[in-house]
């Protein structure tokens, strides 16, 4: 756009020239598709059997246009952060493809219906601890945690958890604690991999003002920190056999797995210099998206295959 | 009210210099702005981006605002993607509500 133009001119200058895919990359499709999976493994990891699919189905969809509402709002909130950083800066928002108030204006209106549909279609404790997921990502993490503590992941990671939850409300109209195994899981991978992240894109967080851990607390406590919650992980993410909803089968992939990621962690908390440390984190980081991909996909076989039990 | 009459002329010029900006693309809109603000600055012409308001404002006026062929064909796409979100979300409410009525009535 033009240099010399203000923010709302530049705006205006984009209105009519924004796409409809524009639109649908604001909903982060990625984090989305991510949502989407974990969600349905708490769908399919509830006690008894799905009697109604199509609604399920649909509750689905619900959960995952929350989860894209929630990710509109944070373009719209970080508009001018994301701008700043190369991962971030091709976003509709700050390549001026969307005005901020209409990104705005989506986000919530999207907010609104993915909850109402989900309350017809499922239930209010599901339909709620959506509206709860989506109010404390836009509102707790992107507008007070994010520029304020090197904590912000660790707590925001609670909304990035919650999704696997909501599934299982949605299907049994419960929340018990295996419902929460599963945030917890998610919950405590979330530090060691935007830690490993910001590693190695320190330069990018620091240039944006986000208070990430290695640029507030160095490289070598981010280390430690993410050798620490990857112990966490590792230990949590064999729980589910102990309580019941998941066999053995699963046990051996989960601790395989949370073996291979610790490992990874060790290399990068032994990691003297700072090429070896890009190396580690970058293939931690890596690691970290297998890891709770096969977890969780390990949990959905189980469950679908009848193995479990 | 005089006052009003002053302001809705005052927008209605404004949007009529706006149209200006409008020409066939916003790389178009964005060279005049420019000619506009080298013209303001040695002392000739008007007084460049100052004038510059939004389309919405031209509106407000009942001034008509033409759009770029691009423009419009952009408007279009997201005018039928708005429609068949309305129809989607149409069809998903009477399926919930069969839904729900099958599975009530099966007991």
């Amino acid at each position: 756009m033009t240099d010399h133009l203000t923010d709302d001119q530049n705006e205006t200058l984009a209105f009519n020239l924004a796409q409809p895919g524009d639109y649908f990359a604001l909903l982060k499709p990625r984090v989305m598709s991510l949502v989407i999976f974990t969600a349905l493994v708490g769908m399919v990891a509830a006690p008894g059997a799905i009697d109604n699919w199509p609604l399920a189905l649909i509750s689905l969809l619900a959960i995952s246009v929350g989860a894209g509402a929630s990710g509109a709002l944070n373009m719209w909130w970080d508009s001018d952060i994301d701008a700043v950083m190369s991962r971030t800066k091709g976003r509709p928002i700050p390549s001026g493809k969307v005005q901020r108030a209409d990104a705005f204006g989506f986000g919530l209106f999207l907010s609104v219906l993915s909850v109402i549909v989900l309350a017809l279609a499922a239930n209010y404790l599901a339909a709620g601890l959506l509206a709860f997921t989506i109010f404390f990502y836009a509102v707790i993490y992107s507008m007070f945690l994010k520029r304020s503590t090197p904590q912000n992941i660790v707590i925001g990671g609670a909304a990035g958890a919650l999704p696997p939850v909501v599934g299982w409300a949605a299907v049994t109209g419960t929340a018990p604690l295996e419902a929460w195994l599963l945030f917890a899981i998610i919950f405590f991978w979330t530090p060691p991999h935007f830690w490993a992240l910001s590693l190695f894109k320190s330069e990018d967080y620091e240039a944006a003002g986000i208070p990430m851990m290695p640029n507030v607390k160095g490289e070598a406590r981010t280390k430690l920190e993410i050798l620490i919650y990857t112990v966490i992980v590792a230990a949590i993410a064999i729980t589910p056999v102990f309580f019941a909803f998941a066999s053995w089968l699963y046990g051996a992939v989960a601790v395989i797995l949370g073996g291979v990621f610790l490992a990874g962690s060790i290399r990068l908390y032994a990691a003297k210099d700072e090429a070896a440390t890009m190396r580690a984190s970058k293939s931690l980081f890596g690691f970290s998206i297998f890891y709770l991909f096969l977890i969780y996909a390990a949990l959905l076989a189980e469950h679908l295959l009848g193995l479990h039990g | 009210m005089a006052d009003n009459n002053d302001k809705k002329t005052e927008i209605a010029e404004g949007a009529v210099e706006d149209r200006r900006y409008r020409a066939q693309s916003t790389d178009e809109a964005a060279e005049q702005l420019d000619r506009d603000a080298a013209e303001s600055d040695s002392g000739q012409g008007h007084t460049g981006h100052d004038d510059f308001l939004s389309a919405r404002d031209a509106r407000a006026t009942g001034e008509h605002y033409r759009m770029t062929p691009e423009e419009e064909k952009s408007r279009k796409r997201r005018s039928i993607a708005i429609a068949l979100g309305i129809v989607a979300f149409v069809v998903l409410i009477y399926l919930i509500t069969m839904l729900r009525l099958a599975e009530n009535v099966g007991g």
